[in-house]
């Protein structure tokens, strides 16, 4: 099974994501910060991360960069609905940080599925 | 012929006469006759004519040489008388020589009779010149006599030898308190209280030559033995052998005492003259040029710290001109020199350095006098140190005063009346300082503090002593300007003074005016920054609300049979209103940004056109549309797409605001300097070149309320649901973050301009 690090703050999208990924067989594991992020990534070892960008206590930015830095062939896909600035900005910023795929809430199911296959299959 | 002889005839036989004249001739004379025989014209003849002889019969019928004697002596007159008779005897002619006649001679013996008369005449001139010497002898005596007398000082006579008086006047018994006959019984030393020094004297003169000598004083003794003071003057003669000494006494005592009084009044002047507060000098200037000094009082040396020597003061006037300091001397010695020249009074007023090195300031003034053959200058000199200090340092505060940026005024309590100003009063009231004292504050319209009357102003200033209010002033122009008005009261010599320091605030309050804008500018901006962070936050909250609620629903979807139609339907639609909900929540993400994706450097005037003519298509010419667009306002750096959308936005607002039966729209496009004066007024712009657009329209406006609320995110003054209160909030944010800036003007039923200010792009770029 692959397995999922689903990194997002807010508790209902949290919840909807990890319901999405686990009816499509992936093994998920979903933290509500970067922080708490980085922490089971160490432990659960996953294949994919989702992370949203704009969190409290260590950001998707930061996150990105530790966990590429860690394990560059980790596969991370980042989404955000932005804050302060325009999402773009924030993604164009995690691509920029190596982040494979971005997504601009609000997405579709779909558009969130057909990225990972793209990245992991 | 020489000896004239003028014969008197008492005879009454003519013939006898002739005898008588031809015997005279016969002795030489050459008689001059006239003969009488009778007293009447005896007297007669007497009395009309001089004669050197008479020659008288003895006895006549009506007339005797008895009675011609008598007539001669009664008149005093001393003629030789010569009885010339016939007939009588010796005893007769004795008798006749007893009467007074001279001689007597017969008639029958006439030859004598030349040679008697020669001898009468010769003796008759001897008669005269001692009655000629006596008299003279007498009239002088009596002339010394009266002198001696009479003379109002004693004189007195006294042996050189014995001491002892011999004479004296009666003001020397008088002087000296004695009756004549005690007087002359003493001794000069009687009356003298120094008889040691009267004995020298005497003897001194006894033994010498001298004549005269006088001795200024010496003291006496009266009869009463009180003293008295007298001055003796005294010469000395000889009578019978003996050296005698006359002296002449005066009682001095009134000089005395005039001398005393004289001396104390000198000593007073000179004590007075000596302590005036300045120096008083007397000057002399002679034709030859040469100046110098009569007279200083001795405060030359308190004053000027000249030391002066009292017995020569002849080189004073040099010493002083070389103490006068040396930017003055020039002055000091033309002023000297016009005032000697021109005979008129003295003035100067110069600095002195006095010997110690201190430096004062010194006034002259003195008075001219011709004298013979010079010009005396009498005056004063004072130390004008102080006062000169006192003048400068008036200057100084009224110079201070005169320039103080402040406007001062000084004025009578009473009645308002301006007393003094200073310049910056005129300048601010724009009346000129002569006007200025012909007004009084109540003219300047000044608005007291509560708008109390002047008199209960006053009361109040009185309690309070100090006030300091704020108010309106009008120039005298009519224009009005803002003062700060800061008052005292001060009293001097029974007199109340009004002190008023006026300051111009109009441009602190202009300050105040724009600081209040700008924090009003400051704190829009800030809350519209708070609520845009809001804003986010909530968008960003929703987003992932919204995410949860679409991902659920199109997992539902997954979920439940393909032939569930309707809650396929039910679910599609919530998937629907998530995807709006989406929409909205990106418009509002971006904190009611447009998408800013084609950003570009634009000709403005161009798109403004463009965008006008796009509204203007719209609303097919129903209102009137006007432009002011200049076609060189250059290129701004933004997205065509964002700043159509922009206007066409604001185009809108203003249509939907007016009446469209007679509204209009006004657009105008400029360029705009923005410098420091400009940017100070808005808190977003920088100084710099901008352009301008200006929306205006004739709507129906808006109020402070509502306009100062315009640009905020979801304030609408449309109905709920009618709009999203979200357009202009994005224009706003748009334009701020271009750099540019907006704005609103608008009034209730008076329409609304807005204003676009967008930065400029440098053409050098």
């Amino acid at each position: 099974m692959i397995k999922i690090l689903l990194i997002e703050d807010n508790e209902v999208m949290r919840e909807t994501l990890k319901e999405l990924l686990e009816r499509n067989s992936y093994e998920v594991l979903a933290a509500s910060d970067g922080e708490e992020g980085t922490k089971l990534y160490n432990k659960f070892l996953p294949d994919l991360v989702i992370t949203d960008l704009i969190m409290p206590n260590k950001g998707g930015l930061r996150t990105i960069v530790d966990l590429k830095q860690q394990t560059p062939s980790l596969k991370i896909i980042a989404i955000s609905g932005g804050g302060t600035l325009e999402a773009e900005q924030y993604l164009n910023a995690s691509k920029f940080l190596k982040a494979d795929k971005t997504l601009k809430k609000p997405f579709s199911n779909e558009q969130l599925l057909e990225r990972i296959k793209e990245l992991i299959g | 012929m020489q000896n004239k002889l003028r014969v008197l005839i008492l005879e009454d036989f003519e013939d006898d006469a002739l005898l008588m004249i031809n015997s005279l001739k016969d002795s030489g004379f050459d008689p001059i006759y006239e003969r009488v025989f009778d007293r009447a014209s005896f007297e007669k003849m007497l009395n009309e004519r001089e004669w050197d002889v008479i020659c008288s019969d003895y006895q006549m019928p009506q007339f005797n040489a008895h009675n011609a004697l008598e007539t001669i002596q009664k008149k005093g007159l001393d003629i030789p008388f010569i009885v010339v008779s016939g007939t009588i005897g010796e005893d007769i002619a004795v008798n006749c020589m007893k009467k007074g006649a001279h001689d007597y001679l017969m008639k029958d013996n006439l030859k004598r009779l030349g040679s008697a008369i020669k001898r009468e005449i010769k003796e008759a001139v001897i008669r005269k010149d001692h009655r000629r010497a006596r008299k003279t002898l007498i009239e002088s005596e009596n002339k010394y006599r009266q002198l001696f007398e009479n003379e109002s000082d004693a004189v007195i006579v006294f042996d050189a030898e014995s001491n002892k008086f011999e004479e004296a006047n009666q003001k020397a018994f008088s002087l000296f308190g004695y009756n004549k006959e005690s007087f002359l019984n003493l001794l000069v030393t009687d009356i003298s209280d120094v008889k040691e020094k009267t004995v020298e004297s005497v003897s001194r003169n006894f033994s010498r030559k001298e004549d005269n000598y006088i001795i200024p004083e010496r003291r006496f003794i009266r009869k009463d033995g009180s003293l008295f003071y007298g001055e003796i003057s005294a010469g000395s003669f000889v009578s019978n052998g003996r050296k005698k000494i006359i002296g002449i006494i005066r009682d001095i005592t009134d000089r005395r005492e005039a001398k005393e009084t004289l001396l104390n009044r000198e000593a007073q002047l000179r004590g007075i003259a000596n302590s005036v507060p300045g120096v008083i000098f007397q000057f002399y200037a002679r034709p030859n040029g040469e100046y110098g000094l009569y007279y200083i009082n001795e405060q030359i040396k308190n004053i000027f710290g000249l030391d002066v020597n009292p017995i020569d003061i002849s080189e004073l006037f040099p010493t002083f001109f070389e103490h006068v300091s040396t930017e003055c001397k020039e002055a000091f010695s033309l002023s000297i020199k016009k005032a000697v020249k021109t005979l008129s009074p003295w003035y100067y007023e110069g600095q002195f350095i006095k010997p110690d090195g201190e430096m004062i300031y010194f006034e002259g003034i003195a008075e001219p006098l011709q004298a013979k053959d010079e010009i005396i200058f009498n005056g004063v000199l004072f130390d004008i140190t102080l006062r000169k200090k006192a003048e400068e340092h008036l200057l100084l505060i009224q110079t201070l005063l005169d320039n103080s940026n402040d406007g001062i005024f000084i004025v009578d309590p009473i009645d308002s009346k301006i007393l003094n100003v200073n310049n910056k009063a005129a300048v601010s009231s724009g009346y000129t300082p002569q006007e200025l004292l012909t007004m009084k504050i109540i003219d300047l319209e000044v608005s007291l503090p509560d708008n109390l009357s002047w008199n209960k102003h006053i009361e109040n200033v009185r309690n309070k002593q100090h006030l300091i209010f704020e108010g309106v002033n009008k120039r005298k122009d009519g224009t009005l300007f803002n003062i700060e008005i800061s008052i005292n009261m001060l009293f001097q010599q029974d007199k109340e003074y009004l002190i008023a320091i006026t300051r111009d605030i109009t441009e602190r309050k202009a300050a105040e005016e724009l600081n209040k804008k700008l924090q009003a500018q400051l704190f829009h901006s800030q809350k519209m920054e708070a609520v845009g962070t809001m804003a986010s936050g909530i968008a960003h909250n929703f987003n992932n609300i919204l995410g949860a609620i679409r991902g659920s629903a199109e997992m539902a979807l997954d979920d439940i049979s393909p032939n569930a139609n309707n809650a396929r339907s039910d679910l599609e639609r919530i998937i629907m209103a998530v995807k709006n909900a989406e929409k909205l929540t990106n418009q509002m993400l971006a904190y009611s940004r447009l998408p800013t994706e084609n950003v570009n450097k634009i000709d403005i005037a161009n798109i403004v056109i463009d965008s006008l003519n796009m509204f203007k298509a719209s609303v097919k010419g129903s209102i009137k549309i006007l432009e002011n667009i200049d076609p060189n306002c250059g290129c701004v750096l933004a997205d065509m797409y964002q700043i159509q959308h922009i206007l066409l936005n604001l185009f809108r607002n203003s249509y939907q605001a007016m009446d469209k039966s007679n509204g209009f729209i006004e657009i105008s496009l400029s360029p705009l300097t923005v410098d420091a004066n400009i940017a100070k007024n808005f808190v977003n712009l920088k100084e710099g070149e901008y352009i301008k657009i200006s929306i205006k329209d004739n709507g129906h406006g808006m109020d402070k309320r509502t306009s100062s609320r315009i640009f905020e995110p979801f304030f609408t003054t449309k109905e709920i649901g009618k709009g999203t209160g979200l357009g202009l909030s994005m224009v706003h944010g748009a334009i701020t973050e271009c750099g540019g800036h907006i704005s609103v003007e608008s009034e209730p039923d008076k329409g609304s301009t807005f204003i676009i200010i967008l930065p400029r792009l440098q053409t050098n770029l």
